[in-house]
């Protein structure tokens, strides 16, 4: 039997009020097994990135239960969540989320050095890191002085630079070209199969469902089939 | 520590224009507190001073009965043991003769106030300091006159001339004298010009016969240290009145204090109109940058630490602006070092109790003063925008950046 890296049974979210109840998720259950690349897809607004919010602890169910590896979110207090981000999560957005004051190997070194990794070893992981992602040559860099596809990789070599149980991407196509999409979804399948990172990406480009292994379809927040 | 000071540091220099106009805002108003604040302080000295340099010192002893009724009636006999004068605290005392008395010349008579010191003892007195056209008095015995340049102006006369002084023996009988006019003093201030005939001790005891002083100020090297001096001297010198400075001059006093206080004042209203200045520019500051702090908190950076940028960076820009406006306020105050001329105005200043030339003082404390306030200003400034930082929700973050 595989291990899960996530389990979510039963999970609702509900925005709005008691009068007007919004539900972007209904009761949603599945799991994912450790080393998977799995797609969420579906329409927009079915809840995709709800899920991945819930599951990366941005936000918290109105209703059920998440476990990410052996850790029951729902029982972690604001601090807790926060590590768990740091140490058992990587996060890839549309929107890169770069620190645009630092270099691309110093924003692959924060995640390390909020770790408390020492400087020697944090430099020598980022840089391998953004080797293994064909950034060698940016390293000092900064996000302003890079391509949207260039900093999306170096947001996939900082999420996976701590070797993360779960990779989380929000549609990480949507600001690319498709020949840029073809080329990030390779690296993200190189960080999936070379580094056996399990990752969870919610995204509606056909291209990007194309690489994963596995799609869970959303309609109206509730698992479609 | 370091993560968080490279962000807050780099951060600071990305946002360089923002930033370099808050830090032009705060070093105006710290180098304007600054310099406010000693021109303050220099006029807090000046009232002192006069009060005290003018013939007062900080504790005066006197004859009983002689600040109801000024002049020789009164004296302090001169075997008075006045050993009890040497003490740690007390820097120099000098007896004087004082009596009220009628100048006149040739031409013009004035009233004036005739003084018969020991110029030896007269170290601390505005006496020290003036600058004497002719002879000045040497030693008490010296029975030549020394006046004020002003006063010379008003009767007409000058060196060499001869002046007729009357005043009222320590019998109520007229005493009228003739002295020869043989300095003629300057000072800082017309008022000390006008008001005082200067001439040696012992010769004034002579034409008056009074074997005595008629007051003895003290001068005090700690100010703070009067009262407890005061209470000495009286268990002391039980038969003779002992008073400070401050119960001679009531108005300088009260307005040596307000002064005093008007300076803390100062420092409130201009540094509480500037943490609202500073609140807004870094509220301003970091909602720009809401998006950016949702972010870092997504990657695993624990709210502690995004206050503490926050924090950092607002303390940064705090001290750097200090440490300029604190500098810029030393050289303006330097270069004002000889005093601000009011003397287009010398008639309402002295008045006031002040000098003809606003000096700036410089006293440390206000200096500690105003640094600790800023930067605890500066973190009570950055408290604001770090908890608009935290309170929004990570997601609410990425939302709004």
């Amino acid at each position: 039997m595989s291990e899960l890296a996530v389990q979510t049974t039963d999970v609702t979210r509900i925005y709005g009020n008691e009068s007007v109840p919004v539900y972007a998720l209904r009761g949603v259950s599945l799991t994912v097994d450790v080393g998977e690349f799995v797609s969420i897809v579906g329409p927009s607004g079915s809840g995709k990135s709800t899920l991945l919010h819930v599951i990366g602890g941005l936000e918290r169910p109105t209703e059920g239960e998440i476990i990410v590896g052996n850790t029951v979110l729902g029982s972690c207090t604001d601090s807790e969540l926060t590590d768990v981000r740091l140490y058992k999560m990587g996060f890839v957005f549309q929107a890169y989320n770069l620190i645009p004051v630092l270099s691309a190997v110093e924003n692959v070194e924060f995640i390390l050095q909020l770790q408390g990794v020492g400087k020697k070893e944090r430099r020598e992981h980022a840089q391998e890191a953004l080797r293994a992602f064909g950034l060698e040559d940016l390293f000092d860099r900064r996000p302003s002085e890079m391509s949207g596809g260039q900093q999306q990789r170096v947001a996939i070599a900082r999420a996976v630079v701590s070797k993360p149980d779960v990779l989380l991407a929000d549609e990480p196509s949507a600001n690319l070209d498709s020949e840029t999409t073809k080329e990030f979804c390779e690296y993200l399948q190189h960080a999936n199969e070379e580094r056996g990172v399990t990752i969870l990406t919610a995204t509606h480009d056909p291209l990007v469902m194309g690489f994963t292994k596995r799609q869970i379809r959303l309609v109206d927040g509730q698992i479609a089939a | 520590m370091y993560l968080v000071l490279q962000l807050a540091l780099r951060n600071i220099w990305r946002q360089r224009r923002r930033n370099g106009l808050v830090l032009f805002a705060i070093v105006v108003s710290v180098g304007g507190v600054f310099v406010m604040n000693s021109l303050a302080r220099g006029m807090e000295r000046d009232f002192l001073r006069f009060s005290i340099e003018n013939l007062r010192g900080h504790i005066k002893i006197l004859a009983p009965n002689q600040l109801d009724e000024p002049g020789l009636r009164y004296s302090i006999p001169i075997d008075t043991n006045l050993s009890v004068l040497t003490r740690p605290e007390i820097e120099s005392w000098t007896p004087r003769l004082r009596s009220p008395a009628v100048i006149m010349s040739e031409r013009e008579t004035r009233g004036v106030e005739i003084v018969g010191i020991d110029p030896t003892h007269e170290s601390h007195s505005f006496i020290e300091d003036l600058v004497v056209d002719g002879e000045a008095i040497t030693d008490t015995e010296d029975q030549h006159l020394l006046i004020g340049r002003s006063l010379a102006d008003e009767l007409k006369t000058g060196l060499g001339r001869r002046l007729v002084v009357l005043m009222t023996g320590p019998d109520d009988n007229a005493i009228e004298t003739g002295f020869r006019v043989l300095g003629i003093f300057e000072s800082t201030t017309s008022r000390y010009e006008d008001a005082y005939a200067l001439t040696g001790l012992s010769a004034l005891q002579t034409i008056t016969g009074v074997a005595g002083f008629t007051d003895v100020s003290v001068y005090l090297d700690d100010l703070d240290a009067t009262s407890n001096v005061q209470t000495t001297l009286k268990g002391q010198l039980p038969n003779l009145n002992v008073v400070t400075w401050e119960q001679l001059d009531p108005f300088t006093s009260e307005m040596h204090r307000y002064v005093g206080f008007m300076v803390y004042i100062l420092i409130v209203v201009f540094l509480g109109t500037l943490v609202f200045g500073l609140i807004n520019a870094l509220v301003t500051a970091v909602l720009v940058r809401i998006k950016e702090f949702g972010m870092l908190r997504v990657v695993g950076m624990k709210s502690r630490l995004v206050v503490m940028q926050v924090v950092i960076e607002c303390v940064i820009i705090m001290l750097l602006a200090l440490t300029i406006g604190l500098a810029a306020g030393l050289l303006f105050v330097w270069w004002i070092g000889d005093g601000i001329d009011l003397s287009a105005f010398e008639a309402g200043v002295e008045a006031f109790g002040m000098g003809a030339r606003m000096v700036p003082h410089l006293v440390v404390d206000d200096f500690v003063i105003l640094g600790v306030a800023s930067v605890v200003l500066g973190l009570i400034a950055s408290y604001f925008p770090a908890r608009r930082v935290i309170k929004a929700s990570i997601l609410q973050s990425l939302r709004d950046g």
